[in-house]
């Protein structure tokens, strides 16, 4: 039986089967490449996850999947939290565990990073510059847009210049959308269509989007992209996905090579995964996890970690919410969560004191920042609303209500990390994850800003009342927690992605960038992945 | 705590109606909050908060019966009772039954019990939408204006 095999025995062994390893290992498979995949999680299925959605009283994140000590996440257990949250704030994204990742819960967007981006020290002086370059990483971005089959309009410029058109045409803007381009034409602000992994057009068994107003947590229909899509056709090629089987630790030997990985299984069997080349794509969190919970005599610090940098810079795009309420009906909760946003602020010239941020347009109404419309009628009653002008108020406020949403920059910092908590373990014995994370004055300034900037355009729109949130909510976005760079001692993977301590160990995933940017990282991570194919296909043949 | 016995709605409409023919005492509480079914006294009360008439009766006995749980059926049955009820407490049990009713969903204290998702007011009230989690339309309509 698979499920009890002790011993995996492939060319490439992954950790994790997100978009990272997804996007990789289909490369490889098609190649001819032995791939095997290690997954924590669960195989998801859709119909099932989407009953679960429906029938859960509150559609969180995790209200379509399966949760259990048994391949613990954050929110997975309600007894005690995942994280152990050390620092002044909480760090408040998460991520799945399943068969495919938390690209079943991302939103979609595939946005390129900008030049800048990757040149932060030497363009402004602040933070790091990345060991690779906008131009470097441009063939990859549309290779990785090709591979999403993102839909984007060429015409607009996002500040990320292109050569060659999306695969497919652009997802069609809202009506919330076009409103807001209106009334904020000949403005600063010039709104653009999202380049986006959704389908417009269908393809194979995925349909195009029928605007499910669903895509955080679940698309319905499979036209947004998750890494299933590549997992299969990796799997159709020959390579293996192994659920229900967690990553316990990476072992060292000669020459400082990795030479397996060992796992256990919520059936209380273990066994190792041999291959000549290893790749962790399981996320900025539990990559470093892994890593950390490997530490030996001879590898005091844990693998990878001759730099001591493994957790830390740890990063997200904290988000400022605000919303309100428009003048004149804007018919939200119809469409993809978000088609639209304002890009020219991730690219301004004063990034040394101002924090990028990119603004969204959201076409699900209060759903984020207050529940709405499940919790509208409640509100609404306690104004003393009663009968039918209760009802008539509850259509008009609901058809009335329009979000936007930044997500600013945040710096490295090294002393925002992830760590062992060996005080807490789970049902494995890996220690849980300790975080540390405060948001410094950069960020706050920028939430201050994205605020004022939210106003200016509510305003011109028109609008009755706006509410901003006054803390920063997470963006889902875990980032820089085994950064990229050249040199060994500030970093602890290459340009290639490979560990400067151990020749045959590939780390994936945003956990590798230098800087957050303003992008949401996936097609970034996505690109990177599909770049490092040639430097673990030539370190097989070593 | 409720104080009503646990006996089937309609078996006590049954035992009432009988009881009120006959003119014996069965040892209920009597007076205007049981002199009719609390059932059909909370679908009346419901449809006269919520606006919309006539309110689904299988989602009601749902609602009804998660709300009791929450202990609120002295309330719901005994719909404001003179001098009883403390300061608040009505208005805090309408807007329960009320949001309820538009969410499907009742919620105490951290506890959530669903009742329905799709059929529940919020989605009938936002007719130019479907329930999220379900397929809207074409690829697009959300680029107009809803169809009158």
């Amino acid at each position: 039986m698979a499920a009890q095999e002790t011993k995996i025995v492939a060319d490439v062994g992954f950790v994790g089967s997100g978009v990272a390893s997804a996007m990789m290992a289909n490369q490889l498979a098609a190649d001819g490449v032995r791939v095997a995949i290690l997954e924590a999680g669960p195989k998801i299925d859709r119909g099932a996850a989407l009953e679960r959605y429906l029938s859960a009283p509150i559609k969180g994140l995790g209200a379509p999947y399966v949760a259990s000590p048994d391949f613990p996440f954050p929110g997975s257990t309600a007894a005690e939290p995942w994280y152990d949250q050390a620092g002044p704030d909480p760090f408040k994204s998460t991520y799945l565990k399943a068969v495919g990742g938390t690209t079943w819960h991302w939103l979609g967007t595939t946005l390129r990073l900008v030049p800048d981006d990757f040149r932060m020290k030497t363009t402004f002086g602040i933070a790091d510059d990345w060991p690779v370059t906008y131009a470097d990483l441009e063939p990859w971005y549309q290779k990785a847009e090709e591979e999403f089959m993102v839909a984007g309009d060429p015409a607009q410029d996002l500040g990320s210049p292109r050569k060659k058109p999306y695969p497919l045409p652009p997802i069609p803007l809202s009506y919330i959308d076009k409103t807001f381009a209106a009334a904020l034409k000949g403005t600063e602000f010039t709104l653009a269509a999202t380049p986006q992994a959704r389908l417009s057009k269908p393809l194979g068994n995925r349909l195009a989007c029928c605007g499910s107003g669903s895509c955080v947590p679940l698309c319905p229909v499979a036209a947004k992209y998750d890494a299933t899509v590549h997992l299969n056709t990796a799997v159709a090629a020959g390579a293996r996905v192994v659920d229900l089987t967690t990553a316990v630790a990476v072992e060292i030997g000669a020459g400082q090579r990795v030479t397996a990985i060992r796992f256990k299984r919520p059936d209380g069997t273990d066994g190792r995964l041999e291959a000549k080349v290893f790749v962790l794509g399981a996320n900025a969190l539990e990559i470093p996890r892994l890593l950390l919970a490997s530490r030996t005599d001879a590898l005091p610090k844990g693998a990878a970690n001759s730099s001591g940098l493994v957790g830390r810079n740890l990063m997200d795009h904290p988000v400022q919410l605000t919303w309100a309420l428009a003048r004149k009906a804007m018919w939200p909760y119809r469409g993809p969560l978000s088609t639209s946003g304002i890009d020219r602020f991730r690219r301004q010239n004063t990034r040394k004191t101002d924090a990028a941020l990119r603004i969204e347009i959201f076409n699900s109404g209060w759903s984020w920042p207050t529940g709405a419309p499940a919790t509208t009628a409640g509100k609404l009653a306690a104004t003393g609303l009663r009968g039918p002008a209760l009802a008539k108020a509850f259509r008009d406020h609901s058809a009335r209500q329009v979000m936007v949403a930044s997500m600013v920059e945040q710096l490295p910092d090294p002393a925002n990390r992830v760590t062992l908590d060996p005080a807490r373990r789970d049902k494995f014995g890996v220690p849980k994850p300790k975080l540390y994370y405060r948001v410094d004055d950069y960020v706050k300034r920028g939430q201050a800003r994205a605020r004022r900037l939210h106003a200016g355009i509510l305003r011109r729109v028109g609008v009755t009342e706006i509410h901003h949130r006054d803390d920063f909510e997470g963006a889902g976005h875990i980032i820089g927690t085994t950064r990229m760079g050249d040199d060994p001692k500030s970093s602890v993977v290459d340009a290639s992605l490979r560990s400067h301590d151990h020749p045959n160990l590939f780390l994936l995933g945003s956990g590798v960038f230098p800087t957050a940017a303003t992008a949401n990282p996936t097609l970034t991570i996505a690109a990177l992945s599909l770049r490092s194919v040639a430097a673990v296909r030539e370190t097989l043949r070593t | 705590m409720s104080t009503k016995p646990d006996i089937p709605d309609e078996r006590r409409r049954a035992i009432l109606a009988g009881a009120a023919a006959a003119g014996v005492s069965l040892g209920l509480p009597t007076g205007p909050a049981f002199a009719v079914d609390g059932f059909d006294r909370f679908m009346a009360r419901s449809e006269a908060l919520t606006g919309v008439k006539p309110l689904d009766r299988t989602i009601g006995r749902s609602l009804y019966k998660l709300l009791n749980a929450n202990g609120q059926v002295d309330y719901l049955t005994g719909y404001r009772p003179a001098g009883r009820s403390p300061a608040g407490r009505n208005e805090q049990v309408e807007i329960s039954i009320i949001s309820a009713w538009y969410s499907g969903v009742v919620s105490t204290a951290g506890d959530h019990r669903l009742a329905t998702y799709q059929d529940a007011l919020m989605w009938q009230q936002l007719d130019f939408t479907t329930p999220s989690g379900l397929c809207g339309g074409d690829l697009g309509f959300w680029s107009n204006p809803p169809k009158a």
